[in-house]
């Protein structure tokens, strides 16, 4: 009881009346005793202006009264003001620090791309100095690539890649020109649309997104055979198709397993040596039954992913 | 000359101002004014002191405030004592008989002059 009375709460219930009229009472009650203690003067003969006067003398200071009486009238209301003003204090410091992170992690989030984007670069600048890198070498890796499950574990395998590759070049071992050439132009395409285009897509779904457009490069150029086509992007199963002079796109994309749910079939891409990618509306061939087309030995095919 | 009026002995205003009001209700003035005049003119309570405690006891719920018109047909704001405030009279009043009792008895003994203590 004790600690509560020194906190200014006591035992009865809360004044029912606003800060307003509590104040105004207060300051009514002072009023109203000074006026008394003048009117007692007043009769025992003294002048009403020195009346007044000697009455105010006598009560004090009344602001000093009138603060002691305020601050036990609104004891528990002075001490929640002060409460809520605290924890307003502490909500905005904490939305502040919130919302620092929340900035602090945006961006860290596009740096942690910008930086994936910029080891993709150079591992494209690698490859296009690169003539000796062998296919088998390059599934081995791809294989490590597919074993990995996040966006850090891909940016070391990428940074691995393409220390790995610098070193097959200094080795000089034996040319495989066109794998190079293809690895070129899939990485060439994946830092350029592609990439960005996941990036665009949010934090937790990029990585996914670009650790699959990695494995489909990689695994576009892990084939041996170079008498094969090489599907990748979004069929159920990349890599290299075997090749016989009457492969149509759709037989390729069937070898593959077929399209996955979120493929864009409306603009599939046949990438043929070294010119410009093919558009084909796949689409409009399994509807109309017409217009399949019939692939050349080494026609890279990209299915790319539906954005909504 | 005019004889110095003693303080109040500390924590006695509590007690006095509800003995004052044991009486019927009334406004601060005329409980500084019944004080004084019970005391003969020698308390005298500091009116700066006097409406702290009042609102404090009213918080404390030993007394009830209200406003009314005093004699003077002034709005004055009067007090009453409450269930509780009877009370804590009643033990306050015992506490101060015991203690003045005391030291009345102090203040009576007579002493030997050049007596030792045993």
């Amino acid at each position: 009881m004790r600690l509560l009375e020194r906190l200014g709460i006591y035992a009865r219930a809360p004044d029912g009346r606003s800060v307003r009229e509590i104040e105004d009472d207060i300051r009514d009650e002072i009023a109203s005793h000074i006026a008394m203690r003048t009117d007692a003067l007043v009769a025992e003969g003294v002048a009403e202006d020195v009346a007044r006067q000697r009455a105010h003398e006598a009560f004090g200071d009344a602001e000093r009264v009138y603060a002691a009486c305020r601050e036990t009238d609104l004891g528990e209301r002075l001490m929640l003001q002060r409460i809520n003003f605290a924890l307003m204090i502490v909500a905005l410091v904490a939305i502040g620090v919130f919302a620092w992170r929340a900035e602090a992690t945006t961006a860290s989030t596009g740096e942690a791309f910008g930086r994936l984007e910029g080891q993709l670069e150079s591992l494209a600048g690698t490859v296009r100095d690169s003539t000796s890198a062998t296919s088998d070498e390059l599934a081995q890796l791809a294989g490590t690539v597919r074993e990995s499950g996040s966006s850090t574990v891909v940016e070391d395998r990428i940074a691995e890649i393409a220390i790995r590759l610098e070193e097959l070049r200094a080795a000089g071992a034996g040319p495989r020109q066109a794998e190079v050439v293809s690895l070129q132009q899939q990485i060439d395409a994946l830092t350029s649309d592609k990439l960005r285009g996941v990036i665009g897509e949010g934090a937790g779904q990029g990585s996914a997104g670009v650790r699959g457009s990695a494995l489909g490069v990689l695994g576009a150029v892990t084939r041996p055979k170079s008498d094969q086509v090489f599907v990748f992007g979004y069929v159920e199963e990349p890599g290299g198709v075997d090749w016989d002079k009457d492969l149509t796109l759709l037989m390729a994309l069937s070898e593959c397993g077929g399209t996955q749910q979120f493929a864009d079939l409306t603009k599939v891409r046949i990438i043929r040596d070294k010119k410009k990618p093919i558009v084909v509306d796949v689409k409009e061939i399994i509807e109309s039954g017409e217009g399949d087309l019939e692939l050349k030995k080494g026609d890279r095919i990209v299915v790319p992913e539906a954005f909504f | 000359m005019t004889e110095e009026r003693p303080d109040l002995v500390p924590g006695t205003l509590d007690m006095l101002v509800l003995k004052a009001l044991s009486g019927g209700p009334l406004h601060g003035y005329a409980i500084a004014s019944r004080i004084q005049v019970l005391s003969e003119d020698v308390l005298r309570v500091e009116e700066g002191s006097l409406y702290p405690a009042l609102h404090r006891m009213a918080r404390r719920g030993w007394i009830d405030a209200s406003w009314g018109r005093s004699a003077s047909n002034r709005r004055a704001k009067f007090y009453e004592l409450t269930r509780d405030g009877k009370r804590r009279l009643r033990e306050r009043a015992a506490a101060w008989e015991r203690i003045s009792d005391a030291v009345a008895r102090v203040m009576s003994a007579e002493f030997t002059r050049g007596a030792r203590g045993a």
